[in-house]
């Protein structure tokens, strides 16, 4: 038997090395005194298929993980004495899904809104999450391993997000993340805020009433928002509408482009508003939801804005009935054959309604098979700046992965074992608890 | 129970007399056969010497020349009960719900001495309370540390500007006020928490119910330093493990006969992980040790729900030179019951808080 776990060491330590090509040049095993401790932590996982999450992808396949990170991926190789080899037979292996755009896991009753006021870039969604959340064990069972926590729509411009784990121990749940800042045009602050009302009834503007009340309201809120930042900056004014000083950094950090700014629209118009807004201030941002995308595909190419996709509706929903309810089908085709940067998201949706079925449905409507993979792993963790951390099988990178009883995304294949660095978050046949006692 | 005769070299609630005229400085000697210990277990009895108010020694073998003696067959001398979280002779309200950070409010100006609620708990073995602010606020006030019977027979005030009371559950966004989310709140209480104003002795009294309350509360106080007691957490099973190490101590109760075994678990579960528990009841020493006795049922070491009725309380509260354990030199805050505090067929036989007698010894 040839010392496998030597092989590990030499792709770990030159991530940039294909794992296949190190196990194939691994002929001459370096006395590694680290070689025992390898052999008996490293884990194997073999598989029908192994899908790395860039589009490679291994028949029959193995992942070898190891310290909560993957050492390899590659075609079938010979075993070490003693690996710990998890069999997981006709299955199929992805990288653990990322949901860049997810909005569950906040606190249900403490909310995660904050209705003090309209402009909240200073607060952090870290602070809303509950991790005991039921949320993050749907997650896990779609095959979710990382989301990022998206700002809440109820705010013009809202909080910092933040990116965990769906599983594992609390204190190794949060991965840091640069910070993002998300503005959402279109009537959803007026909408979405608890107690909302027009101020002019209720005398003033305070946390019951706050502007603003229409489509034109949301963009002056913005703008005026990024006036008063710069006024503030560049000459210390404070802000007459009552932003908060910190609210005002926070907007500086994303004029610097410190932060990156996330804009949320749905419909074809709200599309031009937020170019018209971000060429204002000299901003670039990414699209989230981005429900009439097709309608605006146009804009997209020729500005080369990312494009957070989704979610498709499987039932009516009731935030939803106001406009917009459903994007075009094929939406996720077009921005693929159209070059536009994207990735899919489920958003508050879990279930038949979570990222799988997003996929499925993309790949329904004509989105190639292993570009649907990538919207939901790769390409959601580099539109976080998580490219480095998760989204593929690859040397270096988390162990978080998936096997599916399936093949991924078709209605009838589901996650079976999910590992979240390499431990298991989900094993619904057991496998950990009969092979890897 | 009334005070009787015999123990009238102990200060007696009758009347107004001036205090320095009850202040004997004869003292006064208890023959008891067991007491409890600082550790909680119980111990070997003896004389125990009260001069002045205050414990002079415990354990001799006989009495001081001229005093005053009082022998009880069968007594178990243990600290008078402390209590965190009473609401005990408040005049109204305890919370000032117009804003939701009140570091500044004092429940000792909501104090009112001769309420009768005192005496009840002083006779229920009670002798240290805290009145607390209520659950509106999420930065709810100061404690104010009470003491139950003074020399005039009236509840007194032990320390005012006392521990904080915190509130990190639903209860403090009635959605009626900003912040109106734990994520507007969290950057208000970190800056709050960093500053020296809201440094106090003992710890940080937090109310808590779900698991993730109680993680982002740990949070925040570990990040500032400051110690945190956990108050009636509802379910905090799931994070338990999180407390070891980051929470002072956790209280509990009040348990009765129709409380769930899940709940009257949960001390034995922190005193696994090695989480000291404290028991409330609203200042009622029967209820306090029927919380106890029902925490032993489910598992609780004995000693540890001895502490749990009054050295862990003391602790938090900043007030353990004083009172929690009986011990030379402190206050004779003293309860002597007629077997183990935690059987509740045990009688009190006397209460002294301060030295000064509240309950009476069965008639000899």
């Amino acid at each position: 038997m040839i010392l496998a776990p030597m092989i590990l060491v030499q792709s770990f330590l030159a991530p940039g090395a294909l794992a296949l090509a190190a196990v194939h040049a691994a002929d001459s095993v370096p006395a590694d005194p680290s070689a025992q401790k390898l052999r008996a932590d490293a884990l194997v996982l073999q598989a029908a298929e192994v899908h790395v999450g860039d589009g490679t992808v291994f028949k029959p396949g193995l992942v070898i993980l190891l310290d909560g990170k993957v050492v390899a991926a590659g075609q079938s190789l010979p075993l070490p004495a003693g690996a710990n080899v998890i069999d997981c037979g006709n299955a199929v292996i992805t990288p653990g899904l990322v949901d860049a755009a997810c909005q569950l896991g906040t606190s249900a009753l403490f909310g995660s809104a904050e209705q003090g006021s309209e402009v909240i870039p200073q607060l952090d969604m870290w602070d809303a999450l509950d991790l005991y959340s039921k949320d993050f064990e749907r997650l896990v069972a779609d095959g979710v391993t990382t989301v990022f926590i998206t700002g809440e729509a109820s705010s013009v411009i809202s909080a910092k997000g933040t990116a965990v784990k769906t599983g594992g121990p609390i204190g190794e749940r949060r991965v840091a993340v640069k910070p993002i800042v998300k503005a959402t045009l279109g009537p959803e602050s007026s909408q979405r805020g608890a107690g909302n009302r027009s101020p002019s009834r209720f005398g003033g503007v305070n946390y019951t009433a706050r502007r603003p009340t229409t489509r034109m309201g949301s963009a002056w809120v913005f703008r005026k928002a990024f006036h008063d930042a710069i006024a503030f900056r560049d000459a210390g004014k404070p802000s007459n509408d009552g932003l908060e000083p910190d609210a005002m950094r926070a907007l500086a950090d994303v004029l610097a482009g410190k932060t990156a700014l996330r804009m949320q629209v749905r419909e074809a118009l709200d599309f031009y508003t937020s170019v018209k807004l971000a060429d204002e201030f000299g901003l670039s941002f990414t699209y989230e939801y981005a429900t009439e995308a097709a309608q605006c595909i146009d804009l997209l190419v020729a500005r080369k804005l990312p494009v957070i996709f989704g979610p498709v509706r499987t039932t009516d929903s009731t935030f939803e009935q106001f406009e917009a309810a459903q994007p075009a089908l094929d939406t996720a085709r077009l921005l693929a054959e159209k070059g536009v940067p994207f990735c899919l998201t489920a958003s508050d949706a879990s279930g038949e309604g979570g990222l799988p079925r997003q996929a499925g449905v993309a790949i329904r409507n004509g989105l190639d098979r292993a570009r649907a993979l990538r919207a939901v792993t790769s390409d959601p963790a580099a539109m976080v700046g998580l490219e480095g951390r998760v989204g593929r099988l690859a040397p270096g990178l988390d162990a978080d992965l998936v096997v599916w009883n399936g093949m991924p995304f078709d209605d009838t294949a589901k996650p079976v074992l999910v590992l979240i660095h390499g431990r298991p978050v989900l094993d619904l046949q057991g496998k950990f608890r009969k092979e890897n006692s | 129970m009334l005070a009787i005769p015999l123990l009238a070299a102990f200060a007696i609630a009758s009347g107004p007399p001036p205090a320095a005229s009850l202040r004997q400085p004869a003292p006064v000697a208890l023959r008891v056969d067991g007491v409890v210990q600082p550790d909680g277990s119980l111990g070997a009895g003896g004389w125990i010497v009260v001069r002045n108010g205050r414990i002079e020694s415990l354990g001799g073998a006989a009495p001081p020349a001229g005093a005053a003696t009082f022998e009880f067959p069968g007594g178990i001398a243990c600290a008078g009960m402390v209590d965190v979280a009473t609401s005990l002779g408040a005049a109204g309200q305890l919370a000032e719900p117009a804003r939701a950070f009140t570091p500044d409010v004092a429940a000792a100006d909501a104090f009112e001495p001769d309420h009768s609620s005192f005496l009840a708990a002083a006779r229920s073995g009670v002798t240290t309370v805290a009145l607390t602010p209520s659950g509106d606020n999420i930065v709810g006030g100061r404690l104010a540390l009470l003491r139950t019977r003074d020399d005039h027979g009236r509840g007194a005030v032990l320390v005012g500007p006392g521990p904080l009371r915190f509130t990190w559950s639903d209860e403090a966004f009635p959605g009626d006020r900003v912040p109106t989310s734990r994520m507007g709140a969290l950057p208000r209480l970190r800056e709050l928490l960093a500053q020296d104003a809201t440094k106090t002795a003992g710890a940080s009294l937090v109310a808590v119910q779900t698991p993730d309350q109680i993680r982002t509360a740990l949070d925040a106080f570990s990040a500032a330093g400051r110690s945190i007691a956990l108050l009636q957490p509802i379910h905090p099973e799931d994070a338990l493990d999180l407390l070891p190490g980051r929470a002072q101590a956790v209280v509990l109760g009040a348990y009765d006969l129709d409380t769930p075994e899940r709940e009257t678990r949960l001390p034995k579960l922190l005193a696994e992980r090695a989480v000291p528990v404290a028991f409330t009841a609203n200042g009622d020493g029967a209820a306090l040790r029927l919380t106890a006795a029902l925490a032993v049922r489910s598992g609780l070491d004995p000693k540890a729900a001895r502490l749990a009725l009054t050295a862990v309380p003391a602790r938090l509260l900043g007030a353990d030179g004083d009172a929690g354990t009986l011990e030379a030199g402190k206050r004779a805050d003293l309860v002597v019951y007629g077997g183990d505090p935690l059987d509740l067929a045990a009688k009190i036989h006397l209460v002294l808080v301060g030295g000064a007698a509240v309950a009476k010894k069965e008639t000899p």
